[in-house]
């Protein structure tokens, strides 16, 4: 857990770091830092992070990992439709996932996560992935499973694996003002007499 | 790298991929999804006297006490846990542990088997508080189930395991990952029960948001591999298990309400994978714990609060039909002494049956002391109200 919350860290400090040509050079620095930050040091702020932020899933992970990759060198395995569907897919999922397994619906599905089926259903998912080229996404869900294989999360939960809370509720956020920037981009163009649609991009950056 | 990607022979490379990866993981859950079974043991005649004695569990000088459990050791020795602070959920809260000889009836001074600190510094987690110990012992060694509290109340608690080959040395808690959000949000606190192929039943209830009583079966290693929520209808918490059989067992549940309520019966074929739907018994309460055993003759017997206001009363009943039909309350405890300078309470019991044949009722008394109640099938079959279920 601890090379998991690691390398988290790592890649979150280098996401929300400047893009330049020096950055990389200071992955070794960053990733000792965090390295230091999550492991050793057992302060009652460390403590507290670590609580608040729980198990990330393997696709937070990657999507994670895979950004700061593209900001730091250049060089990524999503592209950025892959990585806006894994968010997207991590917004419906939380949504749809969460009120269940919480209770608020009567339905567990967090059970089938226990179930024989769920890595059967999992690969079914990446390989209608394929069938839709897309890769990336693909490539999340072999991940997940040889996750799974190996037991690199305390639990055996096919959906621990595949969704977690926070990173379900910063998709969800992100979903949202992207959202509401497209609302409000097609209102000022309204407001400004603008009809042709070409005009109407959302021009929200990517993530 | 995605252009490479991008080809047929990359596709179906990764395709073949995701069904060998698969298969590892479907293997392994498939071996524990095998229908589980109870070590069910019928259980040992104890002598045909009335037996029954009570005394206090040795005092630890907390200013607070609660949530006492019990497990008999491979010796024969009885071992009790509970918890003790400046009050509940408070910082300053630690586990404690005491062991009945079984040879001198003498309990041992109480030792802390774990303490908030200790517990941060096993999980690397702010722990607010920790409380609600189970303990479960057998061949396999001796395993303590407990409570962290990370946020707020209850409602923010995590279980948490340590297990010791002897119960005497004890590893280091570990979580058990019972919830998907954060792992939050889950208690424990009734009594554990093994299952044949060396799992763990664990009676565990959730209590964020929504309250609802669920069933995790826990392998040896400490791992969740299946969880089942026996309601989410009611707001019904702290379930109890009772096998009747290998595969059939029967569950009561606190009613976790304002109003007053009822114990509420629950039943499964098949060793806890499936419930059928709640039932409601005669046995009122309001919010306060129950907890009961199967006695000799194979009917019922619970121990619960028979009081719609307060935990006052403690009290037994019985029933000789699966819990459908109960007798008049045996009273345990009934305290109508006025005032609240006293924490007039009696709660939170546990009760086990050693290899004896004689059955362990440990309660709090007042929040400062844990009692202990010793009796066997005579006496219960003797007394004037347990002895006939159908009154």
């Amino acid at each position: 857990m601890s090379l998991v919350q690691f390398v988290v860290v790592s890649s979150a400090m280098l996401s929300v770091g400047p893009r330049s040509r020096r950055w990389p050079s200071m992955l070794p620095i960053l990733s000792l830092l965090a390295a230091v930050a999550c492991v050793s040091i057992d302060c009652r702020f460390n403590r507290t992070m670590l609580t608040l932020v729980g198990i990330p899933s393997i696709t937070s992970i990657m999507i994670v990992v895979d950004y700061a990759m593209a900001r730091s060198f250049g060089r990524s395995l999503l592209s950025h439709d892959d990585r806006r569907l894994l968010v997207r897919y991590l917004a419906v999922g939380a949504l749809v996932f969460y009120p269940s397994a919480l209770g608020v619906i009567r339905f567990d599905l967090y059970r089938f996560g226990f179930n024989a089926a769920a890595p059967g259903v999992l690969a079914a998912v990446g390989v209608l992935l394929l069938l839709r080229r897309r890769f990336g996404p693909a490539i999340v869900v072999l991940l997940a499973l040889l996750a799974m294989d190996v037991r690199l999360l305390p639990t055996v939960n096919a959906f621990d694996y595949v969704i977690d809370p926070i990173g379900g509720l910063v998709a969800i956020g992100w979903s949202v003002a992207r959202v509401t920037k497209y609302a409000m981009t097609r209102l000022r163009s309204a407001r400004a007499g603008t009809t042709d649609p070409t005009t109407l991009a959302p021009a929200v950056p990517s993530i | 790298m995605v252009q490479f990607l991008k080809s047929w022979s990359a596709a179906v490379i990764l395709a073949a991929a995701l069904i060998a990866a698969a298969v590892p993981a479907t293997l392994r859950s498939m071996l524990p999804t095998s229908t589980p079974q109870f070590v069910f043991r019928e259980t040992a005649a104890s002598s045909l006297d009335p037996v029954y004695s009570s005394d206090f569990l040795p005092s630890t000088g907390a200013t607070s006490v609660h949530c006492a459990t019990a497990a008999e050791l491979a010796n024969g020795d009885l071992m009790a846990a509970w918890y003790g602070g400046s009050d509940e959920a408070a910082h300053d809260v630690q586990i404690f542990t005491s062991t009945l000889d079984h040879k001198t009836r003498q309990w041992s001074t109480p030792a802390v088997l774990e303490s908030r600190a200790s517990v941060e510094r096993s999980l690397h987690l702010h722990v607010k508080s920790i409380g609600n110990p189970v303990l479960i012992a057998d061949s396999h060694g001796v395993s303590l189930f407990y409570a962290a509290i990370l946020f707020g109340g209850w409602s923010g608690a995590t279980i948490c395991m340590k297990s010791s080959p002897d119960g005497v040395h004890w590893s280091l808690s570990h979580r058990v990952y019972t919830s998907p959000f954060l792992n939050i949000g889950m208690n424990v606190r009734g009594r554990p029960w093994r299952y044949s192929d060396g799992s763990i039943a664990l009676p565990i209830y959730h209590e964020l948001p929504r309250k609802w009583p669920a069933i995790a079966r826990i392998d040896s290693s400490g791992r969740v591999i299946d969880e089942a929520r026996i309601s989410s209808s009611q707001a019904l918490i702290q379930p109890w298990i009772v096998p009747t059989g290998p595969h059939t067992v029967v569950a009561f549940m606190r009613w976790s309400s304002s109003m007053a309520g009822c114990v509420t019966v629950t039943r499964s074929d098949d060793a806890g994978v499936h419930w059928s739907a709640i039932a409601r018994t005669r046995l009122v309460h309001r919010d306060s714990a129950v907890c009961g055993t199967r006695l000799g003759d194979g009917s019922l017997l619970a121990v619960y609060n028979n009081s719609i206001w307060d935990r006052r009363d403690l009290s037994m009943a019985r029933s000789a039909d699966g819990g459908v039909h109960w007798s008049k309350p045996h009273p345990l405890e009934r305290d109508s002494t006025p005032g609240n300078l006293v924490r007039r309470e009696y709660s939170y019991p546990y009760v086990l049956q050693t290899r004896d044949g004689l059955y362990h009722l440990l309660y709090t008394w007042q929040r400062t002391r844990i009692r202990h109640v010793v009796f066997n099938d005579s006496w219960v079959l003797q007394d004037e109200k347990l002895g006939n279920p159908s009154s």
